[in-house]
Order: structure tokens, then sequence, then C-alpha cells
């Protein structure tokens, strides 16, 4: 490998193009065994991710790359990274395992689980748009069984 | 939306939440029903998780097993509401209950408990998993008249992976000396009752709950010289010294375990507390002494006994209050206290619970029984 700065082209599936610096782009485990592999041509197809989604995770790995950033810093970044719409949530997380990238999955992870905490069944269902597909009886009789949660 | 992530960053999720959380999920829909009650998946990421990230404590009131505390390491207050352990839906509640769920010992995240008075020929020998409402009744010997004193232990080996619950009967016979005869129960493997021998000396107390590596322990009670064991998996018995020349006598020593290290706590002294760790397990050489002080303990209370649960967060120790419903941490590198805000419970023991269920270890062979009915989905 040369040691100038390579870069790569990811082409998500909305057909738009990020040029990224190859360095960074590594970040994603499914891109680095790409590369290593030899596998990549002049552009890497990326068919599980949109661009909207896609200029996030780029916004998160710049970032984390850049250098002299203070824990502080890149603390409060992550905090107001997560802080979105849980469609968006949940487009990142299906991107960050499609990406291979542990960093964002675990924090995203942990978001989704954050937001869970201390919710009532309707409200977790309100949070994150989930139908209700128990019939009446088939709650009350699972709401009895586990009654002691709702003391 | 939320219901097409696959199957395993969905469980990552859920296997993080507290237990009054995953309860309360399992109604949101019939996916997570699903994957809460029925995928192994879940039940091993749960398992991994929760050893590494946080423990738990089983409170008692009046000897009874009652609440359960989820503590948060990186939490100063580490309480999110405790959760009652109700016989509705957590105990053994069978039709003849004595009321009183007493703890003998938690292994491999596993209760045993007893139910009634150790003395009184009706009481009865549970194995529960309190998450789930499941118990067990194991079946105990007859009865004997000349049986004087009993006492139980719970043990794993992770050797031959199987429970057992260990029982010393001292019987009473006229002229002769006091023996301690050892009984066990190998969970799941047969029905009966084995005697394995005579204990060192007769047993005057309690098993302790000191379980090391399937190894129980209990102090001897003639003097302070000797600590015995039972290894679960050979079904010896052998005895370990405490630390050489300790003065301290009997009543200001307790055994315990911390990161799974045999302990011996040392509260006789109203100013510090003595914590004798055995770093190399069986070799007395090894007993090293921390020397704990009090100073920084609220006055009112300095002179109360403290006894260590458990090792958490960075080397801490988390301490009970005797005869108190506090509990505090030491922190040994600021050599401080501080309050835990955990109410509501006089004993406190370290529990790890688990969505196992009791068939994986009995077999099916034998009858689970649960505290609340049990639904079927379709």
């Amino acid at each position: 490998m040369s040691s100038s700065t390579k870069f790569l082209t990811l082409k998500t599936c909305d057909d738009k193009k990020f040029v990224l610096d190859e360095a960074i782009a590594v970040r994603s485990q499914t891109i680095k065994n790409m590369v290593e592999d030899d596998c990549v041509s002049n552009v890497i197809p990326l068919p599980n991710v949109n661009s909207k989604t896609m200029t996030k995770v780029i916004e998160y790995w710049k970032k984390h790359s850049e250098e002299g950033v203070s824990k502080d810093v890149l603390m409060d970044f992550d905090k107001a990274f997560v802080k979105v719409h849980h469609s968006i949530l949940h487009a990142l997380i299906l991107a960050a395992n499609f990406l291979n990238d542990k960093e964002i999955l675990d924090m995203m992870c942990q978001e989704v689980a954050d937001r869970i905490k201390g919710k009532t069944p309707e409200e977790i269902r309100k949070e994150f748009d989930i139908k209700n597909d128990f019939t009446p009886e088939e709650e009350e009789e699972i709401r009895k069984e586990n009654a002691w949660a709702f003391e | 939306m939320m219901m097409d992530l696959p199957t395993v960053v969905m469980i990552e999720i859920l296997s993080r939440l507290t237990i009054k959380s995953i309860f309360r999920c399992k109604i949101v829909c019939k996916l997570w029903y699903l994957l809460l009650t029925s995928d192994p998946l879940f039940i091993n990421m749960y398992h991994l998780k929760r050893s590494s990230d946080f423990p738990s404590i089983l409170l008692s009131i009046n000897e009874s097993v009652r609440l359960l505390v989820e503590l948060k390491a990186d939490d100063s207050h580490p309480i999110h509401r405790a959760i009652v352990l109700s016989p509705m839906f957590h105990l053994p509640s069978p039709k003849f209950s004595w009321g009183n769920m007493t703890l003998i010992g938690s292994c491999n995240r596993f209760l045993c408990l007893l139910s009634g008075r150790r003395y009184d020929i009706d009481h009865r020998i549970y194995i529960s998993n309190p998450i789930l409402g499941e118990y067990f009744e194991v079946k105990l010997p007859e009865w004997e008249k000349k049986n004087w004193r009993v006492s139980y232990a719970f043990c794993f080996s992770k050797a031959s992976g199987q429970f057992k619950v260990l029982r010393s009967i001292v019987t009473k016979s006229v002229g002769s000396p006091e023996v301690s005869e050892l009984e066990v129960y190998t969970l799941g493997a047969n029905e009966k009752w084995k005697n394995v021998g005579k204990a060192p000396e007769p047993l005057c107390g309690l098993f302790s709950k000191v379980n090391i590596n399937g190894v129980i322990h209990w102090m001897g009670c003639k003097n302070n010289e000797n600590i015995y064991s039972f290894n679960s998996f050979t079904e010896e018995v052998k005895s370990l010294s405490t630390p050489r020349g300790l003065q301290t006598p009997l009543l200001g020593l307790t055994l315990g375990e911390l990161g799974n290290c045999l302990c011996l706590s040392d509260d006789s002294n109203n100013q510090y507390i003595d914590i004798w760790w055995m770093k190399e397990y069986g070799i007395v050489e090894s007993w090293t002494k921390q020397r704990i002080l009090k100073d920084s303990i609220q006055a009112a209370i300095r002179g109360d006994k403290f006894i260590p649960i458990l090792l958490w967060k960075d080397g801490e120790i988390l301490m009970q209050r005797d005869l108190g419903t506090q509990l505090v941490s030491y922190n040994p590198k600021e050599n401080k206290f501080t309050k835990v805000k955990v109410y509501g419970g006089t004993g406190a023991t370290s529990y790890t619970p688990c969505f196992y269920s009791l068939k994986t270890v009995i077999g099916e062979c034998f009858q689970v029984s649960y505290a609340f009915p049990k639904i079927e989905l379709v």
C-alpha cells in the first residue's frame, strides 16, 4: 500500500457517491475486509444504506478521527448525535450493523435501551411506533402474569 | 420500524435493560414477547452482560427473602425501584405454605430456599428461579426422632455441572458425643440423599453461604482456628486454617467471598474493620490483611458491625450494616465510605439473576412448578 492518502468512493442505495479517505472508511469492518481482500474496484456499493444515513455515519467517523479533540467534546458530540427521531436511530442501527461498526452500533443500542427504560408498554409502543398485535385477552393474560412489574 | 431490526441487534438492546423493563417489554408486542421468553440467544446474552455489567442483591426482612435490587456501578443512586419478591409471582407458593422463605444460598443464578423452621418436621427445601417464578421441591429424607439440629447449604460444581444440596444433621443420643452427619442431594441425578461422612466437628450453627468454585465453607465452633469446607465435586470435607495468631474470638469473625476470594472479616474493633483475604486458595501463608478505618462512617453507627457482601465498581466493597437496613460502599482508593441508597431489608446477599429455566438443570423427568399460571400464546 502506498503511504499517500488513498480515497474510496462509496455509493449508497439512492445512487449518491461519497469520496472518503480510506483511513476513515475502514472504521467500517465491512469496508476494511473488502479493502484487505482487494475486492475494491472504483466504487464500493452500499445497497443497504441511503445517503441521508451515510452522511450521519461519515459525520461521526470524521469527528472521531479528528486529532486533538478532547474527550468532553466527543462526549457532547455523541450526546447530540443520538438525539434523533427513532426512524433515524433505526436507519443508523441498520447501517452500523451492515457496515459492521461496533462503536456506532453499541452507542445506538444503548440509546434505544435508554429510551425504553422506565416506560410503560404503551409509552414504548408510542415512542417507537410499534403496533400492539396482542388480542385484548392475550394482553390481559400477560399483564396478569407480569403484574408485579407495574407496581 | 423497530420491528425489522435483526434479531441479534434487538436482543442486544433488550438484554441491556433492567428486569422490570424486560418484563414490561414482554407486553409491547408478540415479537418481543417471544424474544424475551423463548429465545436462547436472549437468555445467553443477558447472562453474559449481567455477569460483567452490574450485580444484584437479595434483601431479606425478618429472615425471609423479600426484595431484589439491581445495582448499577455507574450510578451514585443505584436503586432502581426494588423488585418485591412476592410468593404470587416469584417465590415458591405451595398450597401448604409456611409463609417464610429463608435463603439457604444462591449459586450459579438459582436460589435454595427453606420454608418453615429448620428444627420442625415439616420444613421444606426449594430450588427456585425467582425471575421466572419457577421452583422445585427437594424431597427430604424421612425425619427421624433423634434429629436434633439441621442445617443446609447449596452448591454448584462446575466440573460436573451439578447442583447439590448439603445438609448436616446433628443427632441426639444419650451418653455419646455429638456428631454431624453430612448428607448430599444431587439435583436431577437421583432422588436419594447420600451420606458423605461426618463433619470434623459438630455444626452448632448454620453453614455459611460462602461458596467459592463449588466449595462450601463454614467456621468451626470450638475455637477461631478452623474453617471447614465441602467440595461439591469430590464430596470431600477439608479444613483450612484461619490466619495464624488471630486473636479475635469467633463472634467477631464473619466468613465471606469477595471477587471469588475467600475472606474473613474481623469487626471486633470500633475503629476499624480488618478484612483477611486468602489470596491463594488453600495457602495459609497467603492470608493478607486489609485494615479499613471506619472514620468516614457517621459516628452514630460507627460501632456497628459491617459485613462485606460483594466486590463491585473498581474494587469498591459493598458492605451491610448488621442489624440495620443500610448498605455502604467502601472505596479503597479514597479510603472512604459512601452510603448506598438501598433500603428495606436487613439481610443482604449478592445474587445474579438469570432467565435460564430450572428445567435445564434438573431435566425433564422432574416437575417444575410455577408461582403463577403459565400462558401459551398462539
